[in-house]
């Protein structure tokens, strides 16, 4: 995918080694994060997010359904991501699909949380009941890359967390109360709309190993050199809620345990930086 | 593989026992027992058998409780689509449930990230370099699901490698821990897999203690993480050991 | 705002071919007066033993509540008496049109375009090695084209797969545009890729589309006769209307897509989807027409703003 010389991968990699990559970056910096929000109108909450030369939207729309039977007092959400081919040629016709399916299933992981729904989910979603076992909210979350340049994960959970905090679903009133199967009338309200709490949305931070080095948000220049890379995803508590490892070679257990702890030191000051970021964002939508 | 009764009916009745089975799982109590009767830190009998499809270049059989996957393996063999010149081989995973699998029919379809996360667990612990321009092709297919299906398909996989002669550096074994409220049950069943609030899945090569894939869902403090990684080092160790003896047995046999 | 009105001295002549229409609305509006209004589209559909079925509420603003419902027979109507459409324009008022050169940073040239709600990516790839070597034409430069929609482009979220008829349609429009334009003779043996992505669909998608690949293909360099340009302009009681939005569109009108290069005052690109007189149809042409050379003055704006911008950054 990336086509490099025997001499660009060893600047590369001696870069790392010695604390300084080739766009000047530390080891452990991002790249400058830039948040816009409700940037699709048509849907309830959106953000885009750019981290470089990645540039991701998230957008979320809930509709009305019905809980599974299952699950009576729990909503349903579902997240899908699209790999445009505005993002890369290699994603024509279907070829985006596996690197979509992907990214969809490890986000859906690290995000959402467990099958139980209740611990290490970001959004609760017996929250988006309205009557159990009849009515929930149905939440969409769709991403979509318009341009890659490495760490599509950490920037699509980062939109994602944007798009929520921008979501706005309306209130829903119950007209009367029903009995026994009919499906009750519901009202939904066009003024009045809920927030969700996004505080204990995680962040996902993707450790890429470089020799004997980690590196965050790798460029794809970068991504085309690692030997192994583990994205994590941690809440404000500092609990890890998904980990996925992406390939590569094998690690020892030691390592990945001290690549869960770098992780957690670095996902504090980006949950910060993204939050002040969203506030911004908020702020600026707001004033135009 | 299934439990003979214990006088053998002339005829058939369906026995009702299994129907009513006890809910597993009430609020933080630390007495309830699992289904089957296991304690929390012990895995199902597993069973192996190599050379089940007799076409494939390798194959395996893996039976844990009432997980049944067969694998096999074809190649290396020419790429079938006209692809880039490269001078390491190709992995070509594909994992697929029978309609028959799972209580509901045909339900076995939402698992297509499977294929994907076989091929991460396997590709670091095979020498791709050994065979270039060419693929080898594993194709995975999940008769029962009975609980814990990756980890099974994976054990299974590489035992189905092996089987083909591909160079390998080590087998790999996985096992699957979930947590239940404040326990970790090892090697969970379908029904404490529905049930968990988070569950982990580790892939290793027992010989070099390498991890080749670690997924983690839900919530989990260090402590926490640790503990449950310990576990299934541990397991995978002991996994191995039987993969390793399933091999030996094929090899004994067949020389005979 | 842009605002186009070209001087065109038409008068909308009473209608004849919405005839039925107006007599259909004028029955429903009859019994509007007696019964409320779902009672009455009960009715009116048992009297004439029609299927259809009634938007949610044809007196309500439409503009959020029709969003994604196929207008019914009821007439509706697209321009008031005081001569506005639903979205408060004159019928020969474009929306408000806004581009932005280099905005996907790995591909080789990209851009946006909006036209009101509507809102379209374009990246440019190319040229390049062609990648699929029996595809490669010895003396032109292949140029391949693909369209898509986002998930959330639309009122209702729907999941589509890739590659369904309309896409590739609309695909093969762009590229048989697009192709007409460029040099392809100056690059033999090379592929131009153009990837166009909706984020928002409100009616024009295939305009902007169009609109976008130019500034695209402009940025990334590539050699072209001309640049095309696109808008649409439609026909609805009995009023032309320039570039159509969603609710326009879907009233099943008449819709005619005009590309033109405006320099060499040429047009490449011509469709249209239902009947039309021919003196009315060329009232309509006419229209979309102005509408191009109008999006063809803003774009040829953009890309001298994004060469000054370029000129001052090398220090010229």
């Amino acid at each position: 995918m990336v086509g490099l010389s025997v001499g660009e991968k060893h600047f590369i990699q001696g870069g790392i080694a010695q604390d300084l990559r080739s766009d000047g970056r530390k080891r452990l910096t991002y790249r400058p994060i830039y948040v816009e929000t409700g940037v699709i109108p048509q849907a309830h909450g959106s953000a885009r997010i750019r981290l470089g030369a990645t540039d991701v939207i998230a957008s979320v729309k809930a509709e009305l359904g019905k809980p599974s039977a299952l699950q009576p007092d729990k909503g349903k959400i579902a997240i899908y991501v699209d790999c445009s081919p505005t993002a890369a040629p290699m994603f024509e016709g279907r070829g985006g699909e596996e690197l979509s399916t992907e990214l969809s299933v490890a986000l859906q992981r690290c995000l959402l949380g467990g099958k139980s729904g209740s611990a290490g989910s970001g959004i609760d979603p017996s929250s988006l009941v309205i009557v159990e076992g009849k009515v929930c909210w149905d939440l969409y979350i769709d991403g979509l890359v318009i341009s890659s340049d490495g760490n599509l994960l950490d920037a699509l959970g980062a939109a994602i967390k944007a798009a929520l905090s921008n979501t706005g679903i309306p209130k829903v009133n119950v007209a009367s109360e029903t009995s026994g199967d009919e499906q009750p009338e519901v009202n939904i309200s066009d003024e009045e709309f809920l927030q969700f709490d996004t505080s204990g949305i995680p962040v996902i931070v993707t450790l890429t190993k470089v020799g004997r080095h980690y590196i965050v948000d790798a460029t794809s220049e970068e991504e085309s050199q690692i030997s192994s890379a583990i994205s994590i995803s941690i809440n404000r508590k500092g609990h890890i809620c998904g980990l996925t490892k992406r390939g590569g070679a094998g690690l020892d257990p030691s390592i990945i345990l001290d690549m869960i702890s770098v992780a957690k030191h670095v996902s504090e000051q980006l949950i910060n930086k993204l939050d002040s970021e969203i506030a911004a964002a908020e702020a600026n939508e707001e004033e135009s | 593989m299934a439990a003979k009764p214990g006088s053998a009916p002339t005829t058939y009745s369906p026995s009702l026992t299994q129907k009513t089975r006890p809910p597993i799982f009430k609020g933080n109590d630390l007495d309830w027992v699992r289904p089957d009767g296991r304690g929390f830190h012990q895995c199902r009998p597993a069973f192996f058998r190599t050379g089940a499809v007799n076409s494939a270049s390798g194959s395996a059989y893996a039976e844990f409780g009432n997980t049944k996957v067969i694998v096999s393996v074809f190649g290396p063999r020419e790429s079938k689509k006209a692809m880039m010149y490269s001078d390491i081989g190709r992995l070509n995973c594909n994992v697929s449930y029978t309609t028959f699998a799972t209580p509901v029919r045909g339900q076995g379809s939402d698992h297509k990230e499977f294929s994907s996360m076989l091929h991460k667990a396997l590709e670091g612990a095979i020498m791709l370099e050994t065979f270039p321009k060419t693929t080898v092709d594993v194709f995975a297919l999940v008769l029962e699901s009975g609980g814990s299906d990756l980890p099974v398909v994976i054990s299974c996989a590489s035992l189905a490698l092996a089987d083909a002669g591909i160079m390998m550096y080590d087998l790999v074994a996985a096992v699957s821990v979930s947590c239940l409220g404040k326990n970790l049950v090892i090697d969970p069943i379908l029904e404490e897999e529905s049930y968990q609030d988070g569950s982990l899945m580790l892939t290793c090569m027992p010989s070099r203690y390498e991890v080749t894939q670690l997924i983690f869902t839900g919530e989990w403090s260090t402590p926490d993480i640790n503990e449950a990684m310990q576990l299934c080092l541990d397991a995978c160790g002991k996994l191995g050991k039987v993969m390793r003896s399933c091999l030996k047995e094929a090899t004994s046999a067949s020389q005979e | 705002m842009m605002q186009v009105r070209p001087n065109l001295d038409y008068e909308g002549p009473k209608s004849h071919q919405h005839h039925r229409a107006f007599v259909f609305g004028f029955e429903y509006g009859f019994l509007k007066e007696k019964l409320d209004q779902k009672e009455a589209a009960k009715r009116a559909n048992e009297q004439l033993g029609f299927v259809f079925d009634i938007g949610p509420n044809p007196w309500s603003k439409p503009a959020t509540s029709s969003f994604g419902c196929k207008p019914s027979l009821v007439k509706m109507e697209y321009v008031s008496p005081e001569g506005l459409r639903l979205d408060g324009r004159r019928p020969m008022e474009m929306r408000q049109i806004r581009a932005e050169i280099g905005t996907v940073a790995r591909a080789d040239g990209s851009a946006v375009f909006e036209m009101g709600n509507t809102k379209v990516i374009a990246a440019v790839y190319g040229p390049r090695e062609v990648q699929n070597r029996s595809q490669q034409i010895s003396d032109q430069a292949l140029v391949r084209c693909e369209y898509s929609m986002a998930n959330f482009s639309t009122g209702d979220r729907m999941r589509k797969p890739k590659g369904d008829r309309r896409s590739t349609e609309i695909s093969l429009v762009i590229r048989q545009t697009m192709e007409a334009c460029i040099l392809t003779h100056l690059m033999p043996r090379s592929q131009i890729d153009i990837f166009v992505q909706v984020l928002q669909a409100d009616g024009g998608t295939r305009s902007a589309c169009i609109n976008a690949a130019t500034l695209a293909l402009a940025d990334a360099g590539i050699p072209m006769r001309d640049i095309v340009t696109s808008c649409s302009a439609g026909y609805l009681n009995s009023t032309p209307l320039l570039d159509l939005n969603y609710i326009e569109d879907s009233a099943g009108g008449p819709d005619v897509t005009v590309g033109i290069l405006p320099k060499l005052d040429k047009v490449t690109l011509l469709q249209m989807d239902a009947k039309l007189p021919l003196d009315i149809f060329e009232n309509v042409m006419g229209l979309a027409t102005e509408g191009c050379k109008a999006v063809a003055n803003y774009i040829r704006e953009v890309l001298l703003e994004n060469t000054k911008q370029l000129e001052y950054r090398r220090g010229l």
